[in-house]
């Protein structure tokens, strides 16, 4: 009984600890490489912040346009705080792949190395996703006014039918960057963009179904000469 | 007599290409006309011409049903009140498929006899041309300025071509105040139906009056007079890729001679009746080009007129009579639907731009019914000025901000007609006077806000 105890539960357990001791090293070291990324980050952080205050950094990014961007994406951060953010976070983010580097584990060591192969196409698919969030609540917005001005009562559900196109169309395009189920991908977009011009080509087709016949009788049928319909006007010269 | 001694037809359109003026050959003396490229057939035409005194500026594009009367009277009024100047007639087209420019070259008044005391001492020369660029009534100005600057013109004024109330009149009082008073500016000033120039009547004029403190009643009138020396001037500004190249060369006009220190004037030409047309259907690039460059022109011209309080009148030539005007309908009910739309739709877009008890007094207001509806001037005006803070401060694209102010207008055109449906021509003209005033009273807390980052 006594065998069988140390075989099967103290043996594996001892190895496990001396595995673990011989890793202590390693560990402690990556311990210290991620606060010394923590303590250099927010320092960087703290100095980058004061020093884009002080040569007016967000009144610079106002001017090129990109406090509207932020605005846009509905990013509530002032320029300089993003800055210095996204700052923090790319050199924590080095000094925790430098972490776990040190734990010289072959397991991590390798996903590190196919973490470096990815992370292009991540970046490119989140830079896509990105842009696609802009564009598409510009087109919400662009679509609503116009629709507004138009005096279509379904303004709201045009602009966001056309955001949701826009952004869904983005969102392929960065899945399929990022590698992740591109058929399926395709498909459903294939699917949901054919379905949407469908039916709006149909929604088209029957509202506009008199003026069609119109049309086409004027230029074609019998009443060729039938003079053009005059819609109701307003005859206020506005200027 | 045949005024039209000189008709010049160019069939080469005229570019509005930049040409280097440091490129060998050029001259090192700067011309105002440099940054305008003229074609040889022109050139040599002009070379021909010499000088002028006076330049009659037509600008054009489909209006085959009414340019021969706009240049018939233009021929009279030349020959009758300056039969001693030297003077040329330009159309500038842009691009007419309905046979514009023949019927330009074709028109001339047969008997002078019978509407003049004094024979001219010089024919009229008439040139029709075609203009490039942005396609719009602006880049048609622009080749009238380069030629009256090239021809040394000491008066010119520029004309609709889709007039049907000018007179030889109109030529006289555009041009003598030019002449005869040294004026470099003169405005139209028109009889109008209570209901027409909306955008006029409740933005471009108030607005334009509070900011630079003069009473210019039409400064998007369409027919100006300006001085040689203007016309120099105009051309001197690098603007002609935006809104002035379009409809805002108007206001840009008038608010350039303003801005820039020269003698302004009006004068009253009667009734303006245009070749019927629907104006509604433009309405939305009319009222961004015009008032975007209202706004835009505030940023250029921002010294002009921080430091004026309140406004005085403009010396205004002509006998003012009045004159019978054709009806006007108006769909009300339209008007007030797209308001009350916008007010339903576009919140979160207004959010961006009102002050919060602005936004939520037009909400409240969207919710009255139209026997009740009143759009009061504090309310407009504040609105107005939210909208040109909110560009200033740049909160929204251009496009976007300028779009969402139109069914705010419609709002306050509909309680404007709704208001004054009984009320005489002069009743609404004393209201928008009270409305003149309303934006020069909130036009120091416009200040405060515009200089408050």
């Amino acid at each position: 009984m006594k065998k069988f105890f140390n075989d099967v539960l103290w043996t594996p357990l001892q190895k496990l600890w001396q595995d673990f001791y011989g890793m202590m090293d390693n560990i402690i070291i990556m311990l210290l490489i991620l606060l010394s990324g923590w303590l250099l980050g927010r320092m960087v952080r703290w100095a980058l912040h004061g020093f884009l205050r002080l040569i007016h950094f967000d009144r610079f990014a106002h001017r090129l346009g990109f406090g509207e961007v932020l605005r846009r994406a509905g990013v509530r951060l002032t320029p300089t705080e993003l800055f210095s953010r996204a700052v923090y976070y790319l050199l924590f983010f080095v000094f925790l792949l430098l972490g776990l580097h040190a734990l010289e584990s072959p397991a991590i060591d390798a996903f590190i190395a196919q973490l470096f192969v990815y992370l292009p196409r991540l970046a490119a698919a989140l830079l896509i996703l990105f842009a696609g969030h802009l564009l598409s609540a510009f087109v919400n917005r662009t679509v609503l006014i116009a629709a507004v001005n138009a005096n279509l009562q379904f303004a709201r559900a045009l602009a966001m039918a056309a955001q949701a196109l826009v952004f869904v169309f983005f969102l392929a395009i960065a899945l399929e960057q990022a590698g992740i189920g591109q058929g399926i991908v395709v498909a459903t977009f294939s699917i949901l963009f054919g379905g949407a011009v469908l039916a709006v080509a149909l929604a088209f087709g029957l509202g506009g179904r008199d003026l069609a016949r119109d049309m086409l009788e004027r230029r074609f049928g019998k009443n060729k000469q039938k003079p053009k319909r005059e819609p109701e006007l307003d005859e206020i010269a506005h200027l | 007599m045949n005024l039209s001694a000189m008709p010049v037809k160019l069939d080469e359109p005229l570019g509005l290409m930049a040409v280097d003026s440091t490129a060998a050959g050029a001259s090192s003396l700067f011309r105002p006309w440099d940054g305008v490229f003229l074609p040889q057939e022109l050139q040599k035409c002009l070379e021909s011409i010499a000088e002028a005194d006076v330049i009659v500026g037509i600008p054009s594009f489909n209006n085959a049903r009414t340019i021969g009367h706009v240049v018939r009277a233009v021929q009279a009024g030349l020959a009758k009140y300056f039969p001693s100047q030297k003077c040329v007639l330009v159309n500038s087209d842009g691009g007419s498929q309905d046979g514009t420019a023949e019927i330009v070259q074709q028109t001339g008044i047969d008997n002078l006899a019978t509407i003049l005391v004094k024979h001219p001492q010089f024919p009229v020369h008439k040139i029709v041309t075609a203009y490039h660029g942005i396609p719009g009534k602006g880049s048609a100005f622009r080749t009238i300025f380069a030629l009256a600057a090239q021809l040394g013109a000491k008066a010119c004024c520029v004309v609709d071509s889709d007039l049907r109330s000018i007179t030889p009149e109109w030529i006289e009082l555009l041009l003598d105040p030019l002449l005869d008073s040294g004026f470099d500016f003169v405005a139209p000033l028109y009889q109008r139906h209570k209901f027409d120039g909306t955008i006029t009547n409740s933005i471009i004029y108030p607005l334009t009056r509070a900011l630079y403190g003069q009473r210019i009643r039409q400064p998007i009138g369409g027919d100006f007079g300006f001085s040689g020396r203007l016309a120099q001037h105009y051309l001197s500004k690098n603007v002609w890729d935006t809104d002035v190249a379009r409809f805002g060369i108007d206001i840009w006009m008038t608010t350039t001679a303003i801005g820039d220190g020269f003698k302004v004037c009006q004068s009253y030409l009667g009734a303006k009746l245009h070749d019927a047309k629907d104006p509604s259907a433009d309405l939305t690039s009319m009222f961004t080009q015009v008032v975007g460059s209202v706004f835009g022109l505030m940023e250029a011209h921002e010294k002009a007129w921080a430091p004026i309080t309140g406004s005085r009148e403009v010396p205004t030539f002509g006998f003012h009579y009045q004159v019978g005007l054709e009806p006007v309908r108006v769909n009300v009910d339209r008007m007030l639907e797209n308001f009350r739309l916008g007010c339903r739709e576009l919140g979160v877009v207004w959010k961006q731009i009102l002050a919060p008890e602005h936004l939520a007094a037009l909400v409240d207001l969207a919710a009255v019914a139209k026997e009740q509806f009143h759009f009061s001037d504090e309310l407009w005006v504040q609105a107005v000025y939210d909208f040109v803070l909110a560009h200033h401060h740049r909160r929204l694209p251009y496009e976007h901000l300028l779009r969402s102010l139109i069914p705010l207008y419609l709002g306050r055109t509909a309680a404007f007609v709704l208001e004054m449906l009984e009320s005489s021509a002069e009743e609404v003209e004393a209201r928008i006077e009270n409305l003149c005033r309303v934006y020069e009273k909130f036009k120091p807390e416009l200040l405060r806000r515009w200089v408050a980052k």
